[in-house]
Parts: C-alpha cells; sequence; structure tokens
C-alpha cells in the first residue's frame, strides 16, 4: 500500500477504481493492477473469515 | 463464501476473477490458508486501509459490537476443535473491521467500476445470477 487515501463516499459506477496492492492469505502480495490485465475483477469487501 | 464459491466456476469460465478484500490482520492470513480451502485469493486488508480508498465506512460501535459477537459464537467451535487460531488476535485489532460497510463490486479490464453494491452485513451478496449478468453487460 503506497498511499494511505481516503474516499469519504463510496465509489461509484465509472469511477476508476483505487489502485491497492495487499497481501494474500495464500501467499504473496496481489494488486489490481495486474489482476485486471488477465479479465474483470469483482472486489468482495468484508470482515473475512472468523 | 458458500454462495460465492458455487458461481466461482461460472466466474472463471468468463474470464475473471474474484478477490476478497477482508479485515483479517495479515499475520491470521496464512492460517487461514493452511486450515481451509480458500477458493479465491483471500486479501488481508487488516488496518481497513483499502476499505476506507474505496469509501467504505464504519457502522458505528453497536454494529462492531453485534459483528463481533457474531464472530465470536462462530468461530468458538473452530477454536475449540483446534481447527481455527485463537480470536484474541482478530478481537484485539478487529472492532473496526467488524463494523465496515460490505461491498460487491466488478471493475472492468479499463480499470472502471461497472457494477456495485454495497450492504451492512456479510448476508447480502448479490445473487450469482446478477453477478454473471453484470460480466456480460461488460461484452
Amino acid at each position: 500500500m503506497s498511499e494511505v487515501m481516503t474516499n469519504a463516499k463510496p465509489v461509484e459506477i465509472g469511477d476508476p477504481a483505487p489502485h491497492f496492492s495487499l497481501p494474500s492469505a495464500q501467499g504473496g502480495v496481489v494488486t489490481l493492477d495486474q489482476t485486471i490485465q488477465n479479465g474483470p475483477v469483482f472486489l468482495w469487501f468484508s470482515p473475512g473469515m472468523v | 463464501m458458500a454462495q460465492l464459491r458455487l458461481g466461482y466456476p461460472e466466474i472463471k469460465r468468463r474470464g475473471a476473477e474474484i478477490l476478497h478484500i477482508t479485515g483479517t490482520p495479515p499475520e491470521l492470513g496464512p492460517l487461514y490458508a493452511r486450515r481451509f480451502a480458500l477458493p479465491f485469493p483471500y486479501l488481508c486488508d487488516g488496518d481497513q486501509v483499502v476499505h476506507r480508498r474505496y469509501g467504505l465506512t464504519t457502522k458505528g460501535a453497536l454494529a462492531a459490537l453485534k459483528n463481533s459477537m457474531r464472530a465470536s459464537v462462530f468461530g468458538l467451535p473452530g477454536i475449540i476443535k483446534g481447527e481455527q487460531p485463537s480470536l484474541l488476535p482478530y478481537l484485539a485489532k478487529g472492532p473496526a473491521a467488524n463494523s465496515m460497510e460490505q461491498a460487491m463490486i466488478l471493475v472492468g479490464r479499463d480499470g472502471k467500476v461497472r457494477f456495485r453494491h454495497l450492504a451492512d452485513t456479510q448476508a447480502h451478496i448479490p445473487p450469482n445470477d446478477s453477478l454473471i449478468r453484470a460480466l456480460d453487460s461488460l461484452s
């Protein structure tokens, strides 16, 4: 994560998707830029598994 | 996750991917990966920086308490059986994550948001048919 920016409102349809880079539980780091090179991407935001 | 797991093959057939962006602290991620068959990349946004970058906010202390209690109840059997790590690290860092808004966002290959669904609970994932339709609308 190269920067800490906060949007006051959720992103809207047509907005550029903010870039990110996050550690994966399965290993390595995943970036949005690299992933969309292979096709569209669903981003599912949730608290996760507990 | 069960619903998305079922729809994942159809999504992959269309050349798309799912990235699960969670509030899980990065130090717990590998434990989950070893213990569970995670169908798609499970990303650790422990400080919720990316959540906030997408404009997702916390829903207040009451929502955090409710979701933390729910997580504890569902997590306890796994801890007792040794199938899940202790919740203590998560609970120490997790109340903010537990109150974050939920969302499903589709990003096209052009890097733009093409579909958006916001919700305040985990139960509100759009049906798989809606996700497939959103994908098909890109072509």
